[in-house]
């Protein structure tokens, strides 16, 4: 996959869950603010991998982490999950 | 009372309630929303690329100010802001960084939202970025 694939993907995705995020304030409060979101998606294996690296990549420069992943569930649609390095 | 006090009264009457005419009345303070939170999130894309959202809401979560959604590319190690819309003057605008050599940014409202509240706008800012993200790099980068 190319950076390029990459990046319009993982825009879908944020979009999305901004989305979510706005529609779910409760979200919100269980997050940190002045973190940094890394998107998961539910199906595509090869933009997790390469997220995956972000996601290593901003633990090693000392910052707070977001994993937020897709699921497949309608009523939980993103699953949010602080890394503190 | 003397004539001439009497008219001076009258006259200083008619010119008084002229004066009131004129001048027009109060208008009613109106105050804005007391902001409760700001959410900031950023979004990394890729290596080279982030988005960022930071907005105001109030006690029921309700958006009540866009503060930023950016664009930023990565470039020496240093995060530029291509784009960015905000509605700090009541209203959203875009802010378009010339390029990288020029700081300057081009401030406007044309092609951008202009009806709805704060909530709209913010959705609408982060659909625009993501449907033409890629114009806006491409614009920069060429002007480098």
């Amino acid at each position: 996959m190319t950076k390029k694939t990459q990046v319009a993907k993982n825009i879908q995705l944020s979009a999305k869950l901004t989305n979510y995020l706005l529609d779910n304030p409760d979200a919100v409060k269980s997050s940190s603010s002045d973190s940094s979101y890394v998107v998961f998606s539910a199906e595509d294996e090869n933009l997790n991998k390469m997220n995956s690296k972000l996601v290593n990549k901003l633990i090693k420069e000392g910052k707070t982490v977001i994993k937020a992943e897709e699921t497949k569930n309608n009523k939980k649609p993103w699953k949010i999950i602080p890394i503190t390095p | 009372m003397r004539k001439s006090q009497k008219f001076k009264r009258q006259r200083l009457r008619r010119q008084y309630s002229r004066l009131i005419k004129i001048i027009p009345p109060l208008q009613p303070k109106i105050e804005k929303p007391k902001f409760f939170r700001i959410i900031s999130n950023s979004f990394l894309l890729s290596e080279n690329d982030r988005l960022t959202y930071i907005f105001q809401i109030d006690k029921k979560g309700k958006v009540i100010e866009v503060t930023n959604v950016s664009y930023d590319i990565l470039v020496e190690n240093i995060w530029i802001t291509v784009i960015r819309y905000d509605s700090e003057h009541g209203f959203l605008h875009r802010h378009s960084r010339i390029s990288l050599n020029k700081p300057k940014e081009i401030e406007t409202t044309i092609g951008v939202k202009k009806k709805g509240n704060p909530h709209t706008w913010l959705t609408w800012a982060i659909d625009d970025i993501k449907s033409k993200y890629l114009e806006y790099r491409k614009r920069f980068t060429k002007n480098y």
